[in-house]
């Protein structure tokens, strides 16, 4: 018994020199971090809001009887600055989003180690203190945890609800009014969603496309006139790299693949319901570079046949 | 695990190339002038659940002009195999290669035989622990005929700075056997080890850059002094719109061989350095053309033979 209580102490007393930080420490961190990408979201939704008052300006100023040209060329121009600005928060979005999961998965990892150890205690029977207050902890951890468990909220409405919506069901102009509203905030959401994940997929895709070529050419340049042919001489496509001339050590666990695991999940199209994609969420997921584009081409093309659907209820 | 994410299939690519060549060689620097070039290789890749396959082929017969029988062939067949079981990964390979020199009076065949076996575990999102183990055999003809062969074992740690940047190192450990087989004099042999730090280093998004350095000490049974040797690889390649792109790769290998045991060493060379630069606009992802700048400069350790050129050329490939 008296190992047990030992082991865990110790444990708990290693823990944050085994995972770098400690547990506090973590979830101060992943805090900040929430409340950083509250901040950058409510930044582009106000950036979004001007970008659309500005179009709407310069549309309604084009079509006027005499266009101010250069009330358009300005508005234009601060229209591109708005444009870059928005890119800018939705790439720094994006890695505050991944930045997140990387948290949330190693709180998860800590708590669920702490919650097996006082199960173990609890179990072995041979604990001598308040058994009450040992279970209050394991209570405490696993309530931290439900915390932690839930996918990344990607989508703040209900796609099923969406579906299930039409305009033609409005009983007055005001309820047709709320379901626009609603209808046209489901569609901007998954714009912003089909951007941010068109982006990640075509910056990996680009990545893997040149490092795919630069293999070729070192395979090409060490034809030429090579003459070792030991252990610097790279038969196997370059050293460090897999079949595919990604380095070796890369796998995109859980925390990148569930949040776009999620999203597909939500917009609920049954693609994600075999048995074998539903190992996507497990915790212990990983996956290849190769495998995550894939990924998040699927997702690209669920969102691009969710977004048609919803356009077609606001026509 | 994924049926379908993963296409893969066959790949073919062919080429061809020419352009100013100017040997480092005296005697036939007169009678080589150009370079032309055809290149072909056939690739297979196929993935299933977790496992995936390799299987390629490679072909590249050059010949200089304009004087003389002056020629290179260069052909190689690889086959790997990949798999995975959750955080663990293995990997198997084979490959032989077929190098064929004909330069001036000298003929030189350089026939290459190799196994790989590696395994990887993966930590936490970034982290991975592996070990390669590499098998290679080499028969060199010339004059004599050299025979080496050698085991080699490197435990590394790959750790990821970002979805972008990587870094490894690990520890390479060799035992080696090289024999020399010479008309006129007896056959020797000589056997030894060699062991040395390999770190690596990798940032790639919108360019790429990947650099290698590997010092190392090689000990032989029948010299007591070890010998020192370095090798530094950089690879640079940059998309620079959506057709141009460009490439480049600095080689340098220097060993301090020692004369007194010259034909029974482990290595074939005093020193290979290489620079080589490529420039290449693409389009409808199957045609390229580009524009070829290269260096090479080896010392082969016996018969003193220097293989060197400067090239400057250009080329289109097709691909499919």
């Amino acid at each position: 018994m008296k190992k047990v209580i030992l082991l865990f102490f110790v444990y708990m007393l290693l823990s944050p020199f085994v995972h770098g930080q400690s547990t506090g420490e973590l979830e101060m961190q992943f805090r900040q971090l929430n409340q950083a990408l509250q901040a950058e979201q409510a930044a582009l939704d106000s950036l979004n809001d001007l970008m659309e008052i500005k179009a709407k300006d310069i549309a309604y100023e084009k079509k006027s009887a005499l266009p101010d040209q250069n009330k358009i060329i300005k508005w234009m121009s601060h229209a591109v600055t708005l444009s870059h600005q928005i890119k800018d928060r939705q790439r720094r979005i994006a890695n505050a989003r991944s930045e997140i999961e990387i948290c949330r998965s190693r709180l998860e990892h800590m708590y669920t180690e702490t919650i097996d150890s006082l199960r173990q205690l609890e179990r072995s029977g041979k604990y001598i203190g308040d058994i009450y207050e040992l279970r209050n902890h394991l209570l405490i951890w696993t309530e931290k945890r439900i915390f932690l468990t839930p996918l990344v909220s990607t989508l703040s409405f209900d796609p099923q609800k969406v579906q299930r919506t039409e305009l033609t069901d409005a009983s007055d102009p005001m309820d047709r009014a709320i379901i626009e509203d609603y209808l046209t905030n489901a569609l901007k959401e998954i714009d912003a969603h089909i951007q941010v994940v068109t982006g990640t997929r075509k910056e990996f895709e680009e990545t893997a496309d040149l490092r795919r070529r630069t293999s070729d050419f070192i395979n090409e340049a060490h034809e030429q006139g090579r003459i070792s042919s030991m252990t610097r001489s790279q038969a196997f496509r370059n050293t460090g790299t897999d079949i595919f001339g990604n380095p070796v050590g890369q796998m995109f666990t859980a925390v990148q693949v569930r949040s776009v695991a999620g999203l597909m999940q939500q917009l609920n199209t049954g693609t994600l319901m075999s048995h074998t994609n539903k190992s996507l969420m497990s915790a212990k997921t990983a996956i290849t570079q190769e495998e995550y584009i894939q990924l998040l081409r699927q997702a690209e093309n669920l969102l691009r046949t969710y977004r048609s659907i919803v356009q077609k209820k606001l026509k | 695990m994924y049926p379908g994410l993963r296409a893969g299939g066959w790949e073919w690519k062919a080429g061809t190339e020419g352009g100013y060549f100017r040997t480092g060689d005296e005697d036939i620097s007169g009678k080589i002038k150009y370079i032309g070039a055809i290149s072909g290789s056939l690739r297979f890749d196929h993935t299933y659940d977790r496992s995936s396959c390799l299987f390629q082929i490679r072909l590249r017969p050059e010949v200089y002009g304009p004087q003389g029988n002056n020629y290179s062939i260069n052909a190689s067949a690889t086959g790997q195999y990949q798999r995975r079981w959750g955080d663990f990964e293995i990997n198997a390979g084979i490959a032989s290669r077929i190098q064929k020199y004909q330069l001036h009076s000298n003929r030189l065949d350089i026939n290459t035989f190799q196994l790989l076996a590696s395994a990887n575990r993966y930590f936490r999102t970034r982290m991975s622990i592996g070990i390669d183990a590499v098998y290679n055999k080499v028969v060199l003809m010339n004059h004599t005929k050299n025979r080496i062969s050698a085991w080699s074992v490197i435990p590394k740690a790959n750790y990821f700075l970002s979805d972008f940047t990587s870094m490894s190192a690990g520890i390479l450990m060799e035992s080696y056997w090289a024999q020399t087989k010479d008309i006129i004099l007896t056959t020797r042999s000589n056997r030894g080890w060699r062991f040395g730090p390999e770190l690596n280093f990798e940032y790639s998004k919108s360019w790429l850059i990947r650099t290698k350095y590997l010092p190392s000490k090689r000990f032989f049974s029948s010299i007591n002094e070890a010998q020192v040797e370095h090798e530094i690889n950089i690879v640079f390649g940059k998309k620079l719109t959506t057709h141009w792109s460009i490439f480049m790769l600095a080689d340098y290998y220097f060993s301090a061989n020692d004369s007194s045991v010259q034909n029974v060493v482990y290595t074939q060379t005093n020193y290979e350095n290489r620079i080589h630069a490529k420039l290449v606009y693409s389009w409808k992802k199957s045609y390229s053309v580009f524009v070829k700048m290269a260096y090479t400069k080896n010392e082969l350790l016996y018969e003193k033979v220097t293989l060197s050129g400067t090239q400057a050329s250009v080329g289109i490939e097709f691909q499919k």
